[in-house]
């Protein structure tokens, strides 16, 4: 197991290689200048040249990533163009509030998700089952912001029970976030639930367990559910990853100072080492989920985890 | 089998446990994770959540005023960015030598008196007594240092330009030589590029991000990256302590949420407001409105250089053509009014006289006169955000309807729309420039110098540029607004742009918050405000 670890993670080293290549290249050819955007509609030609020249933009490309690797593999993640503060505090200001809302919102994803599923898959093609595909298709067809938005509207100004914005507030602030990007979340679990669930209640040793007279609430959470669980858990750990970089709109509207705000922000102001030092912190966190999904799979699989050495 | 059921649902719940915990640390680690710029000032919390609300702010004895924003400036050192969320700030901790008041009169600040001994002569006599935040008493030396700072940083060295020399005389004289007569001077001093700050510190490379040392009214206590910043009143604040002792702005990019964080209480005031909200604000008897007029021109900049726009009477053409009105309900939700006048009209000396405005059967005329077939006249005209693409839709139809010109409507990222205007790699853009001056706005916008930067529309006549100058050059105020006047004629006979409106400055705000500010340059004193009374 523990070799099996060690590989995945060498193996993490040239996959930030490319990555970061991959970007540095591609903000290198994306049109604008950091400079005029960091000066504005202002700007004169002699500060935008003083501009360029102070952040090092006049380099060959090869020389500023050169320089960049060289600072990278340093723990430095460079100095923000438009802050000219070190990325690496900009980014670990915003990464544990990203990590909490992307935890609590799966957390209520699973909550709303798992029972959902397992429990249209049981009652297919019932009342039930329509009504729970009809919540999950409302989750995936709801623009968050429009959900946050509501939300806000009947929790925070009608009822005053939680604040409209901010993380200032602890776990009340955390609350409406969570439902929302959960809600969104929980629609693709649940139908990958509800299907894997169909698949495995129809294989021959569900037959065999419900022959031997089992109660049925048995069959479904200790022989059904165990096997219908392995692609559930691939969906929930993308999903993961995807909150971890793609919960931009909620941020937005809850005002949630996570990472994905500021990577966007950074984009546009084509502020190149905050968008890196980002993009390295997603593609680690990624990582590192996809492995602890590899790993979670050999707990519900024994046969899975087998072939980990 | 029970043992399972039991495991799974022990890991489930450990799991939920786990997750909860870490909210709680994300939560209380927010102030630890944070920049914060002075110890042990950013432990108390005092937002106002689910609290006073707004309109019972003076019944619960207030003392903290919340106001929501939707930018988080860059940076809060004076001399490292030109943004116009952190130039709110820098009023909050700075002064400078002079300020803009109310009226956009420049006022002197830290200075007590000056005299002018030439014209290229200025020499300022400071306030005494007057204190930094760190203790320390503002002098000569410190006003040399900050002054020169600004010279040498990209981000604010268009506002030092004019400085010339600057000489300590003694502790309470500096003395300005301006290379030529500047008659922009006492303007660009108000500027936060020019705010003073402590020599030493400047020498010793002190991070004025991390703490920002001026002599506002304000100082910073705490700077939750991407979330908030707190100050708290400078007890020692020359012109006295501010009635209302911490401020805290909160960033709430969506503007939707800004609104109903003020309507349910948790926020003060409001710096952008929703347009689509501002009949709702208005209409909540708890909630005041400020919709007055700005110095912010905008415009449908277009490339003189270029062919069709390098027809006289094609621009006039167009400039008349456009329902500017229209604009302002469909873009604006009606909170501007119309400029036709090719510089701000709010300036001394401006007019619109000899600018087109909407007139359809003389955009007819015009475009008669350019001897141009409206089907080459097409063109891509740019919008960079959503209310620029609500403005380029109106002009679209009205260009399409009044003189049969199809137009395309091109959406463009603000970093890529920079830089292709700057460079002259366009046709058409919406575009606008705010400036607390005639003769800044004229000297970006139109001198032949900002080509390749400001001076997007690429106007190149040395008749303006002379012009330009003579204003500069011209310190009497009345011989000043002569040539203000003379340059803002010559400019809307050449009509080198489309101008279409200026917008207002809106702000929405407690009812009970008391003596609240703003002039056209969207400039605030929150130390003149207080809770009631």
């Amino acid at each position: 197991m523990i070799k099996f670890i060690i590989k995945r993670l060498v193996a993490l080293i040239p996959v930030l290689l490319g990555v970061t290549l991959l970007v540095f290249f591609i903000l290198d050819l994306a049109p604008g200048d950091p400079a005029k955007t960091i000066l504005g509609e202002q700007a004169r030609p002699e500060d935008i040249a003083a501009l360029r020249e102070e952040m090092g933009l006049n380099d060959p490309f090869i020389v500023r990533y050169g320089r960049y690797m060289f600072d990278l593999v340093q723990g430095d993640l460079g100095t923000s163009y438009k802050t000219r503060d070190p990325v690496g505090e900009e980014v670990w200001a915003r990464l544990p509030n990203t990590i909490t809302l992307a935890l609590t919102s799966t957390v209520v994803a699973i909550l709303l998700a798992l029972p959902l599923g397992i429990i249209a898959a049981i009652k297919q093609n019932t009342l039930f089952d329509g009504i729970s595909m009809f919540i999950s298709l409302l989750g995936i067809s709801m623009p968050v912001f429009w959900m946050g938005l509501l939300l806000i509207l009947f929790f925070s100004v009608k009822l005053g029970w939680f604040p409209v914005a901010g993380a200032d507030q602890g776990i009340k602030s955390l609350v409406l976030p969570s439902v929302a990007l959960g809600f969104m979340h929980m629609a693709a679990i649940a139908r990958t639930t509800r299907s894997s669930m169909l698949e495995t209640i129809r294989q021959d040793y569900i037959r065999t367990v419900r022959a031997k007279g089992l109660p049925e609430h048995e069959i479904i959470t200790d022989h059904a559910l165990r096997n219908a669980l392995i692609p559930t858990t691939t969906v929930i750990g993308l999903q993961i990853g995807q909150m971890l970089g793609g919960s931009v709109l909620t941020e937005s509207v809850f005002a949630w100072p996570g990472i994905g705000r500021y990577m966007i922000q950074s984009i546009q102001g084509r502020d190149i080492p905050s968008v890196m030092g980002c993009i390295i912190v997603f593609a680690i966190g990624f990582a590192l989920i996809n492995l602890l999904v590899d790993l979670i799979y050999g707990f519900i699989d024994p046969r899975i985890k087998a072939q980990y050495k | 089998m029970k043992k399972r059921t039991l495991r799974l649902f022990a890991t489930a719940m450990v799991l939920s446990l786990a997750a909860s915990l870490f909210a709680g640390c994300g939560s209380g680690n927010k102030q630890g994770g944070s920049d914060q710029s002075q110890a042990g000032g950013a432990a108390e919390s005092t937002a106002s959540a689910g609290g006073s609300g707004a309109g019972s702010a003076s019944a619960s004895g207030k003392d903290t005023l919340i106001i929501v924003t939707a930018n988080e400036t860059p940076s809060v050192t004076t001399n490292l960015h030109n943004a116009v969320a952190g130039d709110y700030l820098n009023k909050m901790t700075h002064n400078s030598l002079f300020y803009m008041d109310e009226n956009m009169a420049v006022q002197p600040d830290l200075v007590e008196s000056y005299e002018t001994p030439s014209d290229t002569e200025w020499v300022f006599k400071l306030k005494q007594g007057v204190k930094f935040h760190n203790g320390e008493e503002m002098k000569a030396a410190d006003v040399k240092a900050s002054l020169e700072l600004c010279k040498t940083s990209p981000d604010v060295s268009l506002y030092g330009t004019s400085t010339g020399t600057i000489e300590v005389i003694d502790d309470y004289t500096v003395k300005i030589t301006t290379d030529g007569p500047q008659s922009g001077l006492l303007i660009d001093l108000c500027h936060h590029g020019n705010a003073i700050v402590p020599a030493a510190l400047i020498e010793s490379g002190h991070d004025f991000n991390k703490e920002p040392i001026g002599t506002g009214p304000y100082k910073l206590t705490a700077w939750n990256k991407g979330e908030s910043l707190e100050f708290e009143a400078f007890a020692d604040y020359f012109k006295g302590e501010p009635p209302i002792k911490k401020v805290i702005w909160k960033i709430i990019p969506e503007g939707s949420s800004r609104t109903m964080a003020l309507e349910a209480g948790e926020a003060d005031l409001i710096v952008e407001v929703e347009n689509n909200d501002l009949s709702r604000l208005m209409d909540n008897s708890k909630i005041a409105v400020f919709n007055e007029g700005s110095t912010s021109h905008n415009f449908m900049m277009i490339n003189n250089e270029k062919a069709p726009f390098d027809n006289i009477n094609f621009r006039r053409a167009i400039d008349a053509a456009i329902d500017k009105n229209a604009i302002i309900q469909v873009a604006l939700n009606g909170a501007g009014t119309v400029a036709d006048s090719m510089v701000p009209d709010c300036f001394p000396g401006t007019t619109n006289e000899g600018a087109p405005s909407y007139d359809v059967e003389k955009a007819k005329a015009y475009f008669a006169e350019s001897g141009l077939n409206a089907a080459d006249c097409g063109f891509a005209l740019i919008c960079s955000d959503d209310t620029k693409l609500r403005v380029g839709q109106v002009i679209q139809s009205c260009l399409k309807e009044n003189l049969g010109i199809d137009i395309t409507l091109e959406s463009m990222d603000l970093a890529t729309y920079l830089d292709v205007t700057a460079t002259g790699d366009y046709d058409a853009a919406i575009g606008g420039y705010t400036a607390n001056s005639l003769l800044s706005y004229a000297q970006g916008v139109y001198h032949s110098d900002s080509i390749n930067a400001s001076n997007k529309t690429r106007t190149n006549e040395p008749e303006i540029d002379a012009l330009i100058e003579k204003l500069q050059a011209t310190i009497d105020m009345a011989e000043n607004e002569k040539v203000a006047t003379e340059l803002n004629l010559a400019l809307n006979d050449l009509c080198p742009q489309v101008p279409l409106y200026m917008r207002n400055n809106v702000r929405a705000y407690d009812a009970a918050l008391a003596g609240f500010n703003l002039n056209a340059g969207g400039n605030t004193y929150y130390d003149w405000m207080s809770w009631g009374n």
